[in-house]
């Protein structure tokens, strides 16, 4: 369970990047964080993996305050970063995805068998050996996925994961975020493509300007949504269910 | 996409791949102190020792002709300035320069042995994975006091890591300065600029961003640390060093 009360931040030039978002996302569903470009969907994601606190109010991940119990959250909240070059760490496809496992301070044994779990689970096993630079987009971000994997976090935020992909890497990237849900994780997702992943979501959270201006179903959210600059899926506009991009 | 190979590790399950990268290590400091001393009667039978081992290894033997590229002109200039600067029979004369016979030989012994060392360096780089050399950095640091080790093994990886990024950062710098008109340029100090303060800027990005992502991933010093191993394949490998030390010196 994701729960954030009252939360405001600002990068200290005096302008709100967040101001007074509240709203929670109960354990195993997928839920989509939409909104125009500097609408703080960045921001409001790095303040779930406590990668920034807030200034006003809190942020609850299965009830551990961010503030209070840093370490502990981060344990449980993995996040995959939009510019996937950027959050490799390794120097091979295998030592980044152990990355994680390591700083939790697991047996050795115990680190292989996540890092063999997540990279099959990702397709990326033939690839273990391989430098992650020389991975194509898609590859990369699914490797990002793998190392977050292989953390079992209970929880997985996603910025913006379907950016600069081609359909197979939407697809494939697609597919891990499902099962991640299947899997019983609760997933967020940032994106302004609702297009993609709508269809899959069972929630659906709208921030304009920093502050949350809508949140729930996305059915009752859809109409109307591009005011706050996100483009609504051509489906709906033409009152037809959106079709899911696996199909 | 930036591959610098030199760099690079080549997966593999020979020998070489499973020995200890401590014991690799003291091989390699074992080998290249007998390539230094070998007399040159000795060198023969290094260099068709260093070929078995390349060829054995299975390593792509284009691979080192394309890493060895990148060494030609340094090698040149280490020949050249042995040829110039050795006092002795002067065999060719320009001006001022004379090349001596004594020069040739010591120069062309001289490049022969960084050869060899080369071959040995890429033979351990080749067949050692990044985290294990991490993992000895580590190792090699932690009798020394005030040196925090780990801090220094994650930043010899992060380093080797970022190479290859930074390449690609300048290579794309150079494509989108070269897309707008700047290829006829001749060098300048203002050419100069414009590529080296965007990579500059985009390089500091992308260490902020990954050391945002480390932290994302729990990143602490207290970490699960590489395992190390001792067999009878390290001592042998160590033996076989070290008789090829001695038998160089015997030489």
């Amino acid at each position: 369970m994701i729960r954030l009360e009252n939360v405001g931040f600002s990068y200290g030039n005096g302008q709100w990047r967040l101001k007074d978002v509240s709203f929670a996302v109960p354990a195993g569903e997928l839920a989509i964080v939409a909104g125009a470009n500097g609408s703080g969907k960045t921001t409001l994601l790095r303040h779930i993996n406590g990668l920034l606190l807030p200034e006003e109010g809190r942020v609850l991940v299965d009830g551990l305050c961010t503030r209070n119990a840093l370490r502990e959250v981060r344990r449980r909240v993995g996040m995959v970063f939009q510019h996937a070059d950027a959050q490799i760490v390794g120097e091979t496809v295998s030592e980044d995805v152990a990355f994680g496992p390591e700083n939790l301070c697991l047996p050795r044994p115990e680190i292989d068998g996540r890092v063999r779990e997540a990279l099959d689970a990702v397709g990326l096993a033939h690839k273990r050996h391989q430098r992650p630079h020389l991975l194509s987009g898609g590859e990369k971000r699914r490797l990002t996925i793998a190392g977050i994997m292989a953390m079992r976090p209970k929880v997985v935020v996603l910025d913006e994961p379907f950016s600069s992909l081609d359909l197979f890497g939407v697809q494939q990237v697609l597919r891990q975020i499902l099962a991640l849900k299947a899997s019983g994780c609760t997933v967020l997702v940032t994106t302004h493509d609702l297009d993609k992943i709508i269809t899959h979501a069972d929630r659906l959270l709208l921030l304009h300007e920093g502050r949350l201006v809508a949140a729930g179903p996305p059915d009752h959210i859809l109409p109307g949504i591009e005011q706050f600059g996100v483009r609504e899926p051509d489906a709906t506009r033409c009152g037809m269910p959106v079709r899911s991009w696996l199909n | 996409m930036a591959e610098l190979n030199l760099f690079g590790y080549c997966h593999g399950r020979t020998f070489a791949h499973r020995l200890d990268v401590r014991w690799k290590l003291a091989c390699l400091l074992m080998l290249t102190s007998a390539v230094m001393t070998a007399k040159p009667a000795a060198m023969g039978p290094l260099s068709f020792g260093a070929i078995l081992l390349w060829t054995g290894l299975r390593l792509p033997l284009k691979r080192f002709g394309r890493e060895l590229l990148a060494f030609l002109l340094f090698l040149m200039f280490v020949f050249s300035a042995r040829a110039v600067s050795t006092p002795g029979d002067p065999w060719l004369s320009w001006g001022l320069v004379h090349v001596t016979r004594d020069g040739v030989r010591e120069g062309g012994q001289m490049v022969w042995r960084l050869l060899m060392i080369l071959v040995l360096g890429l033979v351990f780089i080749a067949t050692t994975r990044p985290a294990d050399l991490k993992a000895a950095v580590q190792w090699l640091l932690r009798p020394i006091p005030l040196v925090p080790e780990q801090k220094a093994a994650t930043m010899v990886g992060l380093l080797v890591r970022f190479i290859p990024v930074l390449h690609q950062q300048i290579q794309e710098t150079q494509s989108a300065l070269a897309a707008r008109g700047a290829v006829a340029r001749r060098p300048s100090l203002r050419k100069i600029r414009t590529i080296v303060l965007p990579t500059m800027r985009r390089a500091v990005l992308a260490a902020d961003q990954l050391s945002l992502a480390m932290m994302a991933r729990g990143y602490q010093e207290r970490r699960t640390e590489a395992d190390f191993y001792t067999g009878w394949s390290e001592y042998l490998a160590l033996a076989s060093a070290g008789v090829i030390l001695v038998g160089t010196l015997i030489i």
